[in-house]
């Protein structure tokens, strides 16, 4: 059987620095710090569970839960991301993944060959330097009603380690890092707000691992509190399934209204 | 009901937004030919006249994804297209981590 080594989750977005260096190292240095944890844990593979910005799924179409299953992706190359970053992709625990959950009443989407924009890349350029460790990509949809349910995510991410401890060979070792978030307003007046009080609130609750409080939130409590952009919580709470509820340890919280983004990384010990 | 994130009505101004990092026609008739490319999606006269505007809020009165509204901008506005990217600083540590 394999194993769930450890849980991450971080922000997604890296911006100029101008204004605001200090803030914009401190987030830096954070992802650099989750991905030497990573490294650390030596895993074969990482899901990463996030979600796109209208580039793969735009309106003409959203599914709720759609997986990667190409061997190879290359970076959309938004945000400044070398548009020939290339990064490993693992069909065959997709594939097995997708018959994991189908069979127990979760039907996820497919998708061969996203190009992954800054929600995937940059998540992936710390946990797979040059692309080199195999990534699977979870996508979720935070864009379009409806958006599944935080109990729904965490229920999935309960899937994924039963997938992993039960279908996969022995000794593999598997990371899962939820990518998006904290709160931050896209496209609607609130541009540039960050809600510091809830994000430190959030971020409390995955400290003491209170899960219950985290699968009671409804999306439209999450969006009225962090934003349309905050929504991306629930690819956190996918992770924390993953990883049973285990309490996590903030790794850097910075309330950057220079990037119009609470951006924060947490880790949580398998 | 919750509102839907977004409305039907809007959905031909969606494609043409959703279209410009796709489509290099689309993109570049919004800069040299922008009549042209509202001709080609369809847009009212009243649209017309928000985009012409560029005003954030007539834009996204006229009931446009929230997300899309950030092609536009970062189509339209290089402050912001240098603001919203990799700082160079950030990169030079990125070194060796892209391809």
């Amino acid at each position: 059987m394999g194993k769930i080594v450890g849980g991450f989750a971080t922000s997604h977005v890296l911006f100029s620095r101008t204004g605001h260096e200090k803030q914009a190292d401190a987030v830096f240095d954070g992802m650099e710090e989750i991905g030497r944890r990573i490294d650390a844990l030596s895993p074969d593979i990482v899901v990463i569970v996030s979600n796109d910005h209208m580039l793969n799924f735009n309106t003409q179409f959203q599914a709720p839960f759609v997986v990667g299953i190409g061997a190879r992706y290359t970076a959309f190359g938004d945000l400044g991301i070398p548009n020939d970053y290339s990064i490993a992709g693992e069909p065959d625990f997709a594939q097995g993944f997708i018959e994991h959950a189908n069979a127990r009443d979760y039907d996820l989407g497919v998708v061969r060959e996203p190009r992954p924009d800054h929600g995937m890349a940059i998540p992936s350029l710390f946990a797979s330097p040059r692309g080199a460790r195999p990534i699977v990509p979870l996508y979720t949809n935070v864009d379009m009603r409806p958006v599944p349910s935080t109990r729904r995510c965490y229920r999935l991410g309960q899937l994924l380690a039963d997938y992993v401890e039960t279908g996969r060979p022995a000794d593999e070792r598997v990371v899962v890092l939820g990518a998006g978030g904290l709160s931050h307003w896209i496209g609607v007046e609130q541009q540039g707000e960050v809600n510091e009080a809830y994000d430190r609130w959030l971020l409390e609750r995955f400290e003491v691992g209170d899960v219950e409080a985290l699968t009671s939130l409804t999306i439209e409590e999450i969006e009225a509190a962090a934003g349309n952009g905050g929504v991306e919580l629930i690819n956190w709470i996918i992770m924390l399934g993953a990883l049973g509820g285990a309490k996590a340890h903030t790794i850097y919280y910075e309330p950057m209204t220079g990037w119009w983004t609470g951006m924060a990384g947490i880790a949580v010990d398998a | 009901m919750a509102k839907p994130i977004t409305e039907p009505r809007a959905f031909h101004i969606n494609r043409m937004l959703q279209s410009i990092p796709h489509d290099p026609t689309v993109a570049m008739g919004l800069l040299t030919d922008p009549e042209a490319t509202y001709d080609r999606f369809g847009l009212s006269e009243a649209e017309r006249a928000a985009f012409r505007s560029g005003d954030a809020g007539a834009i996204r009165a006229l009931g446009i994804h929230p997300h899309l509204m950030m092609s536009w901008t970062l189509l339209t506005n290089e402050r912001v297209r240098n603001f919203l990217a990799i700082d160079p600083v950030h990169g030079a540590r990125l070194a060796g981590k892209g391809k």
